[in-house]
């Protein structure tokens, strides 16, 4: 059953998707605001569908709203990165001498958060940082290879994968702490 | 676990999140400590050549950083369902937003926005 964390979680992302839409709405990104904004809509109808006929929710209800939680928002940060990316370019295409942007529709990359979501992005793909990211890219590589490995649970796991579990069952917690730590 | 799943990929993705984030984060730590009375990075060379990399502005942090990856310690807590590593990465952070905001002028964003006349003489002594 589905929980009052997960419409949070539903409501944060339809939120987050509304205002995607209304900032490429004001980019003049029409149709994928759109989409955006539909995404939103329904998002909305399932926290709402789920809020009042929660007891009822079928097994496809559970895979589309589990499936839309965890692919809506690494979905929109996809979007809005690729849409900085362009508009870098036509920033770049428009500035050649790193001249002041002629139009306010390109102004607008040049301060506020996707300025500094673009400077993030431009940060991995320096000469100088080429190292570092390579460190941390093998021991991500490595991390992932022995994820699964051992497949028993190693120190704390072993109090905390157990109560998270039960958290999500909405079960009472084998050990009382306030707060719980698996929390 | 609600996000990744409730197996093992679930209950340590997030710490293998935090641990290479942590990665970054102490080699930005150490640039900016190794930074102080060295030649800058642009000062040192044209990054991708032979002599960039071993010039002590680019290499000491990269040597720090890797120890500091390899560490069995750290290694063990950025793969393991542990509370650790979050911790270690927040206090990182809290370290690097120190530094940097030394460097800065009181509710500046940008050091070279306000130029050299707005920084006190203790600032202008120990940066760059």
């Amino acid at each position: 059953m589905y929980g009052s964390s997960d419409l949070l979680i539903l409501c944060a992302t339809a939120a987050v998707l509304v205002c995607a839409g209304i900032y490429l709405s004001r980019l003049r990104f029409r149709y994928i605001a759109l989409s955006i904004i539909g995404l939103a809509f329904f998002s909305f109808c399932l926290a709402l569908f789920s809020l009042t006929v929660s007891s009822e929710l079928t097994d496809l209800h559970k895979v589309i709203l589990a499936m839309f939680i965890r692919f809506a928002v690494p979905l929109v940060f996809f979007c809005l990165s690729s849409i900085v990316t362009i508009r870098l370019a036509i920033n770049r295409q428009h500035t050649p001498d790193n001249k002041p942007a002629a139009s306010s529709l390109i102004d607008r990359y040049n301060s506020g958060v996707m300025a500094a979501w673009a400077e993030l992005r431009r940060w991995f793909t320096r000469a100088e940082n080429r190292a570092v990211c390579a460190i941390a890219w093998v021991m991500a590589m490595v991390h992932l290879y022995f994820i699964n490995k051992p497949t028993f649970y190693l120190g704390d796991e072993g109090y905390y994968v157990p109560e998270a579990n039960r958290i999500l069952n909405r079960q009472a917690l084998l050990v009382l702490e306030h707060p719980p730590l698996a929390k | 676990m609600s996000v990744f799943g409730r197996h093992a990929f679930g209950f340590r993705m997030p710490s293998i999140v935090f641990g290479i984030a942590a990665i970054f984060i102490f080699y930005l730590i150490c640039r900016t400590l190794v930074r102080r009375g060295l030649p800058t990075l642009a000062e040192a060379g044209r990054a991708g050549t032979w002599n960039y990399w071993f010039q002590p502005v680019v290499f000491v942090p990269l040597l720090a950083t890797f120890l500091f990856a390899v560490d069995p310690l750290s290694f063990d807590l950025a793969h393991i369902g542990m509370l650790d590593v979050f911790s270690v990465t927040l206090m990182l952070l809290g370290f690097l937003f120190y530094l940097r905001g030394r460097q800065q002028p009181l509710g500046g964003r940008r050091v070279y926005y306000y130029g050299d006349r707005y920084r006190h003489a203790w600032q202008r002594q120990e940066n760059c």
